[in-house]
């Protein structure tokens, strides 16, 4: 069987990882805006007897990169340097002028090149436009939809053939050429001689050969349909009252439905599923010698981990699928356009905005998408920002501890804590703009995706994506620190350790928390936040599981019992407050430890748990003045 | 002279020169060449202006906008 590797290129939101996902079955993320794809991604498809590596890029507009580079600009020429077979060229149908600019740099590697014409489902004349571009630039060009499975086979067709290098299309003067020809690799030779600050003659013939060559192909394209009116929706979007009133509305709707569909569910597994693997575990320990151990491990450690991990899942899916649906709708771009002016404040354009907002999701790959700013100190300053978006696992958390004790108000509570915790990355940006002032100059250029109706498989596959790597991630540390602790406090009580030093510890760990109101009865919470260093998700996990130091797991309401010992709904806030800002996870300090070095992750560590001290103490302090 | 950030909203314009700046040379790259009328769409308060060929949108923050050199530019006002 032969084995030979494809590369996927094109521009941003050109829909190279529907291609890729179609191509391989894989189900890697999408999105319908520019920078979805982080990092290369790798996959094998089969076509005939050979065997396809194919590699997924993040989408360039060109291959001359800024002075100051982008990671995933870095990862995609790093790619290209690499051996490879042919080079998949994929090209959205609706913006085809824009887009062959990459394409004609593509043809001068001396590399296989296929076009493939994206979304062909969404544009009249595809075949017009397909014909034209195969004859004047004389490669193949499939006409595909990914996201419709249009084309894909004709494509795995192509590939299994033995596809030739193809002639330039541009004719440059012989200077060109021959200034070309003095670089070890045409690769090289496009990234040297057109850099920023080079012979500005000479990139500019490049460029006029380049958009002569394009011009002629548009204007052989008669389809074109100029459409110069806005849109009635972008009227209202980007109004500047109705636009922010409708995006406060978006937020406030997202984790509306959260609560509501995760609260609904969330009693349904816990009674249901919950209560059967409970007694099922416990049936099937009892035949053991060592029952009452294994009661301990197996049903209050394992299978209490379990429960509470699954009792969350549908609030987090639910989250998950909204951002999805938002994501692939085309306004999660049109809201960070709507945000640049706020950002400038801070130094940021808006393109910092979409990693802002993944945060809500899961501050890890929000930190990996400040890949697709441009410049270091935006970077560093958007992820340290990033920690104070509230991520999922803290609103499972918000939700027990809300519905407990504000009801129907809960919701309001919850929106209280998005908004604070808001503000405070703002502050963190705006302090580090104040140190760092003059350093960077944000600006932006975005491209605004179409709105498209989200393709429900599509946000399926990518709530599922995120779902999976909480319930695998996540779960893993949530269950093993379920059966140390539930150890732990069987061992307590089984050994009967003296009451008064057990009351003297308790009174140890909550000192530094009581001037935010919480006392020694309230030691679990603090021990939680203690855990909630591991993955936030462990924080309610391990404050079940020291309330019920017995196996009757469900028999309970942990929200009851803890508004035994809390009676003020005040500390409560305090400590909701303390649980958004604090020490971001473990795992997120090593994301940003492996993006931006010990220093930053140090810095964001102890900046997040002082910020989170100081703000719920005073929240606290002032509340009890009234 | 005349750069992006003078076009009001429903004119019609043309980018000047590719331009060999840092954005120049991206916006081109990005779609804006030259020769090919734009509208400007919106301006987004205190911040982007918001132009369009007709087949592809683009979000220019004010800043970048005064950067941008356009040819005479058409009102429709």
């Amino acid at each position: 069987m032969t084995k030979m590797r494809a590369i996927i290129v094109g521009n941003p939101n050109a829909g190279k990882t529907s291609l890729f996902n179609a191509l391989s079955q894989k189900k890697a993320m999408v999105g319908n805006w520019s920078g979805v794809t982080i990092g290369c991604d790798a996959a094998v498809c089969r076509c005939g007897q050979k065997n396809i590596e194919l590699i997924d890029l993040p989408g360039i507009y060109s291959l001359v990169p800024d002075k100051e580079v982008a990671e995933d600009y870095k990862a995609t020429i790093a790619c290209l340097k690499r051996e490879y077979d042919v080079i998949i060229n994929v090209l959205s149908a609706h913006s085809i002028e824009r887009d062959l600019y990459l394409t004609m740099q593509l043809l001068e590697l001396n590399k296989a090149v296929v076009i493939c014409l994206n979304f062909s489902d969404e544009v009249h004349n595809i075949s017009e436009i397909r014909q034209v571009i195969e004859r004047e630039l004389k490669v193949p060009v499939i006409i595909t939809s990914a996201k419709m499975g249009v084309g894909i086979d004709l494509l795995k067709q192509l590939l299994c053939c033995n596809i030739g290098v193809q002639q330039i299309p541009m004719k440059y003067d012989s200077a060109i050429i021959a200034a070309k020809g003095q670089f070890e690799d045409p690769l090289s030779a496009i990234i040297e001689m057109e850099q920023v600050g080079n012979k500005e003659e000479i990139v500019n013939s490049i460029m006029q050969v380049r958009l002569g060559a394009i011009k002629k192909i548009v204007a052989q394209i008669m389809h074109f349909k100029r459409d110069l009116q806005v849109s009635a929706i972008d009227r209202l979007v980007f109004h500047k009252v109705w636009g922010v009133m409708i995006f406060a509305s978006v937020i406030f709707l997202m984790f509306g439905i959260t609560i509501l569909v995760g609260n609904g569910l969330k009693g349904l597994i816990e009674e249901e599923v919950g209560m059967y693997l409970v007694h099922a575990a416990e049936e099937c320990v009892m035949f053991f010698p060592n029952a009452q151990f294994l009661k301990v491990v197996i049903v209050e450690g394992l299978i209490g981990g379990v429960v509470t991990v699954l009792a969350f899942l549908p609030t987090i899916c639910t989250l998950f699928i909204c951002l999805g649906i938002l994501e692939g709708s085309g306004y999660m771009a049109r809201a960070g356009i709507l945000a640049d002016a706020l950002l400038k404040k801070i130094g940021l354009s808006g393109n910092a905005f979409i990693p802002l907002v993944m945060g809500f999701g899961c501050n890890v790959p929000a930190i990996l998408a400040t890949r697709i700013l441009d410049s270091k100190a935006a970077r560093v300053k958007t992820a340290m920002m990033i920690p104070f978006m509230s991520c999922s696992a803290r609103l499972t958390v918000y939700v027990l501890f809300c519905t407990t004790f504000f009801g129907a108000y809960g919701v309001i509570v919850i929106f209280f804590l998005y908004v604070l915790g808001m503000l405070m990355a703002f502050l963190t940006g705006y302090m580090i703009n104040v140190i760092w002032s003059g350093r960077s100059k944000p600006q932006m250029l975005i491209e605004i995706p179409k709105y498209r109706m989200p393709s429900l498989l599509n946000v399926w596959n990518r709530s599922l994506l995120r779902v999976k790597d909480f319930l695998f991630d996540a779960s893993k540390t949530i269950i093993v620190v379920f059966v140390c602790i539930k150890l732990s406090v069987a061992s307590v009580l089984h050994f009967g350790i003296d009451k008064s030093s057990l009351e003297e510890a308790k009174g140890a760990i909550t000192l530094p928390f009581r001037p935010m109101g919480l006392s020694h009865e309230n030691w679990q919470l603090v021990v939680g936040l203690g855990a909630g260093i591991i993955a936030k998700e462990v924080a309610l996990g391990t404050i079940n599981s020291l309330y019920f130091n017995t196996s009757e797991i469900n028999e309970e309401n942990l929200g009851g019992k803890i508004s035994e010992s809390v009676v003020d709904s005040r500390v409560i806030i305090a400590y909701l407050i303390f649980m958004l800002l604090y020490f971001p996870c473990v795992s997120v300090y090593g994301t940003m430890r492996s993006e931006f070095g010990r220093k930053w992750a140090t810095i964001s560590v102890c900046w997040s748990t002082f910020l989170a001290y100081a703000m719920a103490v005073l929240f606290y302090q002032i509340s009890i003045l009234f | 002279m005349y750069t992006l950030k003078d076009v009001p909203v429903n004119g019609e314009f043309c980018f000047k020169s590719l331009g060999l700046d840092k954005f120049a040379k991206r916006a081109c790259e990005m779609g804006c060449m030259p020769d090919k009328v734009f509208k400007v769409l919106h301006k987004v308060p205190g911040g982007a202006v918001i132009v369009t060929d007709g087949a592809l949108q683009l979000a220019i923050d004010k800043e970048t906008a005064s950067e941008l050199d356009v040819l005479q530019y058409q009102s429709n006002t």
